[in-house]
């Protein structure tokens, strides 16, 4: 995310110096470069705390099991109804712009191009990534740093989102950004940028 | 529509990036030219280079071409040269006055040592005329 928004700036300097005509000597090369790096890493600073993103999201399926209704002898557990729920593990400095109800929007890796509306439904007790996977064996590596971040429960309320929800297997990836009320201006640059984010999604990495 | 904008934004970005890599690559080599460097040619290989490198070594190529400094540079010394040609027109004006003030003076001169050559002449040839004269009559 940070590295789409250093590269988009870097390319809108590009473009002036283009059109305009500017010269690139030793003046003008490193005076756009210093004085890129202090407004980007502001605009970063800020969109991190009022508007926070986190590409550590997944949703999972969590049963809630109902207790069999032995009355009418027959066992049926169709009824345990498994609601799938998105957690974003957010940056601990975010917490008070984390609030329940707040807009939020999700887009998944495996979705590509497409981004969905929806709010933070509630807030999960802070924990390391890891202990919350552990239990599953399976630990991703990125995840297994181990730092501790605020799990945020999403609720999608994207009626689009309603063709996919049954084709998204349980633990799959996401990127989530929570709009803040402050700095609406800057939460429009966070929506973008998710959206970019979004469409590099088609781009199948290469190792 | 914020999709699409999002779209548009991100291939702007990838073009205008690619375009600012191959922008950027030869500013070492035109500093190197204006310092008349003697590693000008390597500097620019280099830099063509320096994309396989996603530009690793650019910085250290600019270094490289600021690294000497020509005293010849073409740049500063047609600087130089401009500026002399202007002082040295100035300073020939003034001459050819000068030299002209000295020309009337010598013609001046010239003429006036001619008027008194003239003369000796004169009475010379008067003199030569009357011995002749002189002679003849004798005879």
């Amino acid at each position: 995310m940070e590295l789409l928004l250093v590269s988009t700036c870097a390319a809108i300097c590009i473009a002036i110096f283009a059109a305009l005509r500017i010269p690139l000597n030793q003046f003008t090369v490193p005076a756009t470069s210093i004085g890129g790096i202090v407004l980007v890493f502001a605009l970063i600073q800020v969109l991190n705390y009022y508007h926070p993103y986190t590409g550590l999201s997944q949703q999972h399926l969590t049963t809630v099991p109902v207790t069999p209704d032995f009355n009418e002898r027959v066992m049926d557990t169709s009824q345990s109804s498994a609601e799938p729920k998105l957690i974003a593990w957010f940056h601990r400095n975010s917490l008070l712009h984390l609030n329940q109800g707040r807009a939020a929007e999700v887009t998944f890796d495996s979705i590509p191009g497409k981004v969905f509306s929806g709010e933070v439904q509630m807030l999960l007790p802070m924990q390391g990534e890891n202990q919350a996977l552990t239990r599953d064996q399976n630990i991703d590596p990125v995840v297994a740093a181990g730092e501790i971040r605020i799990p945020v429960v999403i609720s999608i309320s994207d009626p689009r989102y309603e063709n996919y929800a049954t084709r998204i297997p349980g633990r799959s990836y996401a990127q989530a950004a929570v709009y803040g009320e402050e700095f609406q201006q800057l939460a429009l640059v966070r929506k973008t940028l998710l959206r970019m984010s979004a469409w590099m999604n088609y781009l199948s990495p290469i190792s | 529509m914020l999709d699409y904008i999002a779209l548009g934004i991100l291939i702007f970005t990838a073009t205008s990036l690619l375009f600012g890599a191959i922008a950027i690559l030869n500013i070492p080599y035109k500093i190197a030219v204006d310092r008349n460097h003697p590693h000008q040619d390597a500097i620019h290989h280099a830099g063509w280079v320096s994309l396989f490198t996603l530009h690793a070594i650019w910085p250290l190529l600019w270094i490289w071409a600021a690294a000497y400094r020509g005293d010849l540079s073409p740049r500063l010394s047609q600087i130089n040269e401009d500026t002399a040609i202007n002082d040295k027109a100035a300073t020939e004006e003034s001459d050819i006055d000068a030299d002209i003030g000295q020309l009337d003076a010598d013609i001046t001169d010239s003429v006036s040592l001619l008027g008194h050559k003239f003369e000796v002449l004169d009475d010379r040839i008067e003199r030569i005329e009357n011995a002749i004269m002189a002679a003849s009559n004798a005879a």
